[in-house]
């Protein structure tokens, strides 16, 4: 039987030199979008829950401004499995990135512990007792592009000190440091116990710290409340583990639907394109089966000897795209990776590229079997007599719509040609459905990014250059200072406060107080207008889910302590704190709790936006550093940009494979019409009508895929996104269609299925009449 | 003949003019046509030879009917005449001697005689092809039929033909 | 001088087939004067599918002319035979070569549209051949559903409907039984009396026999030929057979 396999498939790629091309292209082209994507995945899903585990991270943290205490109580409760044992850190000590303070937690720790060890990604650990070295975390590091080797500036007690950094850590300890996270989390660092003395040798200074790991995981919450009622004065924090996770894979949550998303469709339209690669491939050798049978072979073996044939092929195309595939991995993941704060994955482990096998494989068999089994059943006569031909071809409905519409001879020729096979017309269309959708996804993906990014919806839903934050800097100092400079245009100022609902659920709630000329900032409001009055509020889309109101209720919040009834007059859109955000004018504060405050942040638009960086500079000299000032970017964040770029480039080699699929079908189905051909050539088509019967056939399936496509990638696009958006609270109508790209994937798809279907359509031109008509 | 009259009325007993009508409906296109006297000519040697006998129906208002009735021994005959079996293979052994002969003689182009004797057959065969293809041939299987026949052995002959033409041919060369 | 409608001279075809050349065609002169019925007689291998296929403009020759019509076909692109055959040639095959994802109707219609014609008009012809030929019935179906004789219909229709100069018919009755080959030769000769010009390439002496006259070829070249004279006694021919036959 090998020896049979063997030849025949030495036969076929002969006989049939770029249909096997073809096929090997495309099936190597998918192992190797499948190993990409299953490594992507991989790194993609739930990262922060995996770094959990592998750190071993603790399921509290708790901490104490009392540098001494005493945590044997914790230590020994019988709730308690392991711990980190006590820590020295230091919370006050910023530090210096681009000339702006960092909050940043340090912590002592020169060997570390077996609880919340830190994964080393790059570099090394802190030698103990060694001064001024510090290990990063990943995320932060990556965020300012901070290497291994890299001097630091940390504010110390006595000035500044510089820290070397020698590597950088991943860590569930705290929130992945990221544009989201950055404002509301300080970084982690850690640094040897003499290290901590040298910047503060004050250790009343210090805190106290320690991770606990729970044998119930699940009662961290209360837990927590006995270990307040145990030190009810000594502790400044405690931290449980499902509330760092909740903000920690927030941020991630979009990355990791996209992925998953993306991930699925792609290997369902490599599944069918393999399917019909071969499926067409096994019945165009209709008659070579019948021939097969007639010399004995059972109809079992005939199903086994394509069976075979093509997993050997599949095998080769295997090993080579996974090979391919781990040559481009790293470069699409190792970005990912960084920004989802995790290790990147070992690209080299055994299980994923088994399962690429497998997949690969399994696809194969399934896409062989059917047909084969098919072939199996042949009937002996018929195929040896009169071939394949008159077996199922049928009229189908598209091909007498063809007709009706009256098209001119050769485009009806074309469109009736490509449906007289229905199954494998489906098939094409089904394939080439989804690589459009995914197009269409990476599309919508770059298109919501970019529009989100130009309406600021990652910066607090204003529409200004320049944010700057007074911090000490007297309210009449700053105000003068920004009315009096000729670069700002306008300005609006916000003070920022943290609130509740009344019934005092955990979740806080941000105010941003408005004065100024904040109507004149564009505000995405996506219901109901703009707060004008004192007592309106305009809400972030999770503040009403919270508060299950609509547009005109009156609500009620906690505003440092007092009760407010807002009466909420509209909707914006906004991501900062999950869209628990209520923006109201400054006079309300005023007024409903009848205390005078200032603003504390100043928003900018500035004549000329190249002018913010030599302003930030001018103003900081002059503040000797006691301002912040941030210049807004109209960049959306590395993480979905990277993201976005990944399936982009996805999509492009799903492109490819569809091509090369597409030319594969579009070969078969002209080989075994060759005859039909001849046939018309002899009633009088030219040459060049028929190559145009066949690109237009290949047009039609991809202009009928393109259409189908798009419906799908909308609605589908349409749905995720929205689901996205309620996810980060920026609500559902969070959704961005660029028309103009959608206009241009109609050409771009033309050309494709033209590029794909020029040589088919050169080879039935250039086929002789005489050898076509041949009758065997 | 005989046979044929025999045929006819094995079925059963015919007065004479019946059996001129019954023949004249089969074979009037085939065979040629018979007259009355041909007919009982041939019946009274069948009589004669005691293969038909022959008795007389008294008819009240008309004259009387003499009809003709198969014996024991005409049947015989018949079925003797059935179980015979044509043997042989049917060749024109005229034209077969001709082109030995003219091969022999040597003062005729034997290829001469031989496309001479195929325009015949072809100039036949067209002949009765048309006859075959004349509507009235649907209505009439027997005809046709036995055209078709005619058709098939010439058809054979005409490649006979190309048989004796290459064999001549190799010779030649 | 007459005029043919269909005429070569000194035409040759040679195929290189590894190295040796094959003389399908050699130095064959034919002509075909309007409303003639030919047919050319030969064994298999003697060239006579290369000369139909080099008529109908599918082939070209190695040298020689063919002029169908007043036009001079070998000097043309494939193109532009492709564009002479819609108006000139009719092509019938041994194997029939219906379209198989086509319906009857559309392979009729094909040739008129390519041609040119408007959709009405190829359906008005298509309709009238369908009825001429017995199979309006079948319009709808698919080749596959029909009988060899029924294709055979539908081919010779298709053939027919931009009414060609000439009718060429390779084998036309070859994968045919006795019985549906009867039927097809009539419906060829009943296009013929029509004054369809028809020229007949077979090795089967029936159908040759239909023709006035037979061209005989032999290892591509022309051996021979013979003109059948239409006799008006078919009546007696009966007669004379069953003598011929029985004595």
């Amino acid at each position: 039987m090998l020896v049979a396999v063997w030849r025949k498939l030495w036969a076929d790629i002969k006989s049939h030199k770029l249909q096997f091309v073809l096929i090997a292209s495309v099936l190597t082209l998918s192992a190797m979008l499948f190993t990409i994507s299953l490594l992507v995945m991989g790194s993609a899903h739930e990262p922060w829950e995996r770094i959990f585990e592998e750190t071993n991270a603790p399921h509290i943290w708790i901490s104490s401004h009392q540098y001494d205490l005493d945590f044997t109580p914790m230590i020994e409760h019988p709730e308690v499995s392991e711990t980190t044992g006590g820590m020295a850190a230091l919370a006050n000590n910023p530090l210096m990135i681009e000339g702006e303070k960092r909050p940043v937690y340090l912590y002592a720790m020169d060997d570390p512990p077996q609880v919340a060890h830190p994964i080393l990604a790059e570099g090394r650990w802190i030698l103990s007792g060694v001064l001024d070295e510090i290990v990063l975390d990943y995320s932060f590091g990556h965020f300012y592009s901070l290497n291994v080797g890299d001097e630091i500036k940390v504010l110390a007690a006595d000035g500044t000190r510089d820290l070397e950094v020698v590597g950088l850590a991943v860590t569930a300890h705290w929130f992945p440091y990221n544009e989201v996270t950055k404002d509301i989390a300080p970084a982690v660092g850690y640094l040897s116990q003499v290290t901590l003395e040298a910047i503060q040798p004050d250790m009343e200074q210090w805190y106290s710290v320690i991770g606990l790991r729970l044998k119930q995981p699940e009662i961290s919450k209360e837990f927590i409340d006995r270990v307040y009622e145990a030190f009810p004065t000594q502790l400044t924090s405690a931290i449980e583990w499902q509330w760092v996770e909740q903000n920690a894979t927030f941020a991630n949550t979009i990355n990791v639907m996209f992925m998953g998303l993306f991930s699925v469709l792609g290997l369902i339209a490599v599944g069918l394109i393999i399917f019909n690669t071969i499926g067409g491939q096994v019945l165009s050798q209709y008659q070579e089966i019948g021939l097969l049978k007639a010399a004995g072979f059972k109809p079992g073996q005939v199903t086994l000897l394509f069976l075979l044939e093509h997993l050997v092929v599949g095998l080769l195309a295997a090993v080579v795209g996974i090979g391919l595939g781990l040559m481009l991995a790293p470069g699409l993941i190792s970005p990912l990776a960084e920004n989802l704060n995790t290790p990147p994955p070992d690209i080299f482990a055994p299980g994923p590229l088994l399962i690429v096998f497998f997949l690969v494989e399994s696809a194969i068999a399934i896409a062989t079997l059917l047909p084969a089994w098919r072939g199996g059943k042949i009937n002996t006569v018929q195929a040896i007599t009169v071939g394949y031909q008159s077996q199922d071809y049928r009229v189908s409905g598209l091909a007498h719509l063809a007709t009706r519409l009256c098209l001119p001879t050769v485009v009806s020729l074309g469109v009736k040609d490509t449906f007289s096979k229905p199954l494998r017309a489906a098939m094409s269309i089904t394939g080439m459905v989804l690589t459009i959708v995914i197009v269409i996804t990476s599309i919508e993906a770059q298109s919501t990014s970019k529009e989100l990014a130009k309406n600021r919806v990652y910066d607090q839903g204003t529409s200004a250059d320049m944010k700057v934050v007074r911090n000490f800097v007297p309210e009449e100092v700053i105000r003068n200072e920004i009315l009096n400079h000729p670069d700002v245009t306008r300005f609006y100022t916000e003070l920022p406060l943290f609130g509740q609902t009344p019934d005092y659920s955990e979740q806080p709630i941000l105010f941003r107080l408005l004065s100024g000329a904040y109507q004149d900032f564009n505000f995405q409001l996506k219901e109901g207008r703009m707060i004008k009055a004192p007592g309106e509020a305009v809400v972030g889309y999770a503040v009403l889910d919270l508060l299950d109101a609509k547009i005109g209720n009156q609500v009620e919040f906690i505003i440092e302590g007092t009760l407010v009834e807002l009466t909420i007059v509209g909707r914006y859109m906004e991501s900062f704190n999950t869209g628990f955000v209520v923006l109201s004018n400054l006079e309300t504060y005023k007024e409903k709790l009848g205390i005078e405050v200032q603003p504390l942040v100043y928003y900018l638009r500035l004549e000329d936006f190249t002018a913010a960086e030599s302003l930030r500079s001018e103003w900081l000299t002059e503040t000797k550093d006691l301002i912040s000032i941030k210049i807004i970017k109209k960049e959306p964040p590395t993480s979905t940009a990277q993201l976005v770029d990944l399936i982009t480039s996805l999509g492009l080699i799903m492109v490819v494979v569809t091509g090369a699929n597409l030319m594969s079908t579009s070969l078969l189905s002209v080989r075994e019409r060759s005859r039909d051909f001849g046939i018309q050539k002899a009633l009088g088509l030219t040459p060049a009508q028929i190559g145009l019967s066949v690109i237009i056939g290949s047009i039609t399936i991809a202009v009928i895929s393109l259409l189908v496509g798009i419906a799908i990638g909308l609605l589908l696009m349409q749905e995720f996104i929205q689901q996205v958006g309620i996810q980060i609270g920026a609500g559902p109508d969070f959704f961005f269609i660029h028309w103009g790209y959608m206009m241009m994937l109609l050409p771009l798809v033309v050309l494709l299925a033209i590029a794909s279907s020029l040589w088919p359509a050169y080879w039935s031109a250039r086929l002789k009449v005489v050898d076509a008509l041949r009758y065997e | 003949m005989k046979n044929l009259f025999l045929a006819l009325l094995a079925r059963q007993p015919t007065h004479g003019y019946e059996l001129m009508q019954m023949y004249e409906g089969m074979f009037s296109t085939v065979l040629p046509t018979l007259n009355a006297g041909q007919i009982y000519t041939t019946l009274s040697r069948m009589e004669r030879d005691g293969l038909v006998r022959k008795s007389t129906i008294v008819q009240a208002h008309r004259p009387d009917k003499r009809v003709y009735a198969l014996t024991e021994k005409g049947g015989e005959v018949l079925q003797a005449w059935f179980n015979e079996v044509l043997t042989g293979p049917r060749i024109k052994d005229n034209f077969y001697l001709k082109l030995m002969g003219a091969g022999l003689s040597g003062t005729v182009d034997p290829s001469q005689l031989i496309k001479n004797q195929r325009r015949e057959y072809l100039q036949t065969l067209h002949n009765l092809n048309t006859l075959s293809l004349e509507p009235e041939m649907t209505e009439n299987p027997s005809k046709l039929v036995l055209i078709q026949g005619a058709m098939l052995h010439l058809k054979a002959d005409l490649e006979w033909l190309d048989l004796c033409e290459e064999m001549f041919n190799e010779g030649a060369r | 001088m007459e005029t043919y409608l269909l005429e070569t001279k000194q035409l040759t075809k040679v195929y290189r087939n590894n190295g040796s050349k094959v003389h399908a065609l050699q130095e064959v002169d034919l002509a075909v004067k309007p409303g003639e019925m030919v047919a050319v007689m030969g064994p298999s291998g003697c060239g006579k599918s290369t000369l139909l296929h080099i008529l109908g403009g599918l082939d070209n020759p190695t040298s020689g002319e063919v002029h169908i019509n007043g036009q001079r076909l070998d000097k043309m692109s494939e193109a532009q035979r492709a564009v002479l055959r819609r108006k000139q040639v009719g092509f019938m095959f041994q194997a029939f070569n219906l379209i198989g994802n086509l319906s009857v109707g559309d392979n009729i219609e094909l040739p008129a549209l390519v041609a040119g014609l408007s959709v009405r008009q190829a359906r008005k012809r298509r309709d009238a051949l369908l009825e001429d030929l017995g199979i309006s019935d079948k319009s709808r179906n698919i080749p596959a559903q029909l009988s060899g004789g029924e294709r055979q219909r539908v081919a010779l229709a298709r053939a027919l409907v931009n009414q060609p100069t000439i009718l060429l018919a390779d084998e036309p009755t070859g994968n045919l039984d006795s019985k549906t080959a009867y039927e097809v030769l009539r419906l060829l000769r009943q296009t013929h009396m029509q004054g369809q010009t028809i020229l007949i390439v077979t090795n089967d002496p029936n159908v040759a026999s239909l023709a006035q006259r037979v061209v005989f070829m032999r290892d591509g070249r022309i051996i021979n030929e013979t003109i059948l004279q239409e006799r008006d006694d078919t009546k007696t021919l009966l007669v004379e057979l069953l003598n011929l036959e029985g004595g």
